[in-house]
């Protein structure tokens, strides 16, 4: 009895609720419904709350303890060799976006850093020249012209769409070290790498996190907005094969005529 | 009557002048960001109480920062649909709660030290990139939007890591007012007076 009515207590409410777009009488907020581009609202919105009550008593506790046992030059590496692990499907993806100096940044990285960076604990190949930068399936699908899709709250993976769940579950299963075999020790070494790197990335992110959550007067629609905004300009990043991030809406052309234009019409009238 | 050669040379002689000017405003929105950064960062990690930090930055913020022209941008299409007094009171919360809301964020920096890595015209603007480099935290990317709409340099808009701070304070509000399925800027303003009351209690900041 118990399970069913769980089953119905979480299900149902995935499968019933959608926002209801605004009617067509009023263009501009149903243009702003289309921009935001989250009809699972309220179920999203109940997958946030639920998700953060549980990485209020799991993660959030992970990563403070975290913060506090280990001193930032640990944790930076750490954080170095989780990264490190990650470059051959970094490589995989830039090579899969075609962007060459990406696809050699990764590679320098990763034969830089896991023979004299010692299986990825200092990052010399950053110091050398060759910085890091995010690359994942996501990306690549965007790269490729796929669009994102409607926002999704996802438990314990948090904010992403379908485009960036697609990829996530490429990325893992394309992990090589899923190739060595399926023995207890590389299960054990999965899930080993698999909770470190998210209380690691938590506990990296969680100063930024409080602050939303301390500041925003909706916490939900920030996280939403910071995601995609970040996530777009990385994949921007990607797509014209900068390093560095720099947001899409200032790469836009501007919508008013620039002021050298009508100064130079004007004599011919 | 100009001739159509004259006119020719005109061009590119317009297009040097343009880009001279933007030069110029390049350099002087380095010198800006500069000065800026270090007079918070004096803050920052200068003594005092949260309070009085808090009044230093007020006074950083009031002089260095359009804040009427960031707060109408975050109100976005709504700015339209508020009533004047909406407004007046509207801009005045704004700016107490843009104060506590970047000096909270303010106690990441402490001990930070930033570089000016390049600037860049960017839509009419100036686009000056920086590093800041923290103890406690791997070096982020932040970039400066410096306007001279006003005729002097101002800071219309910050981007850390690929975000800007005024487009997600625009989606954040833009969620309050249209949060019920109806469109109340009212709504907005008792939200920001709760919040701005909370943070003050809450004494960080």
């Amino acid at each position: 009895m118990r399970p069913f009515r769980l089953f119905f207590a979480l299900v149902l409410p995935l499968l019933a609720a959608c926002a209801t777009p605004p009617p067509a009488s009023q263009p501009e907020a149903l243009a702003a419904y289309r921009e935001t581009n989250d009809p699972l609202e309220p179920t999203n919105r109940v997958l946030y709350e639920v998700s953060n009550d549980i990485a209020d008593v799991s993660l959030s506790p992970a990563a403070r303890a975290y913060r506090w046992a280990l001193p930032e030059p640990v944790r930076n590496s750490v954080a170095n060799v989780l990264s490190n692990l990650g470059s051959p499907i970094r490589f995989a993806n830039d090579v899969m976006q075609t962007k060459s100096r990406r696809s050699g940044d990764t590679l320098m990285r990763f034969l830089i850093n896991s023979t004299i960076g010692i299986g990825g604990i200092f990052d010399i190949a950053g110091g050398w020249g060759y910085p890091a930068h995010p690359s994942d399936f996501g990306m690549t699908l965007a790269v490729w012209g796929v669009p994102a899709g409607p926002y999704l709250f996802l438990p314990l993976l948090g904010p992403s769409d379908p485009r960036d769940t697609v990829g996530f579950g490429v990325d893992t299963a394309g992990n090589p070290v899923r190739a060595l075999g399926s023995g207890p020790a590389i299960i054990a070494f999965n899930w080993a790498t698999l909770g470190t790197t998210t209380v690691s990335a938590y506990a990296q992110n969680l100063p930024a996190i409080n602050e939303v959550k301390r500041t925003a007067l909706d916490p939900y629609a920030t996280f939403r907005s910071l995601y995609r905004q970040h996530r777009q300009a990385q994949i921007e990043a990607a797509k014209q094969g900068r390093t560095a991030t720099i947001p899409v809406w200032f790469s836009l052309p501007p919508k008013q005529p620039s002021a050298e234009q009508p100064s130079a019409k004007q004599p011919s009238e | 009557m100009p001739t159509r050669r004259s006119l020719i040379l005109l061009v590119p002689l317009l297009l040097v002048a343009g880009r001279a000017r933007a030069a110029d405003e390049t350099d002087e929105a380095t010198q800006f960001v500069k000065q800026t950064g270090d007079a918070i960062l004096k803050v920052v990690n200068g003594p005092g109480t949260a309070a009085e930090k808090r009044a230093l930055f007020t006074r950083i913020v009031d002089d260095a920062v359009d804040v009427d022209g960031v707060a109408r941008f975050a109100l976005g299409r709504f700015w339209g649909v508020a009533t004047p007094a909406q407004r007046q009171t509207y801009l005045s919360l704004f700016r107490q709660y843009l104060v506590f809301n970047v000096t909270g964020r303010l106690n990441q920096y402490k001990g930070a030290t930033f570089t000016i890595d390049r600037a860049e015209p960017m839509n009419g603007d100036v686009a000056v990139s920086t590093t800041i480099h923290t103890p406690s935290n791997p070096p982020t990317d932040m970039q400066w939007m410096v306007s001279f709409a006003s005729g002097r340099p101002q800071i219309v808009d910050l981007v850390a890591e690929g975000t800007s701070l005024r487009v997600t304070q625009r989606s954040d509000y833009a969620s309050v007012i249209t949060r019920n399925g109806t469109e109340n800027v009212q709504a907005l303003l008792d939200a920001l007076r709760q919040q701005i009351t909370r943070l003050e209690g809450s004494g960080s900041g």
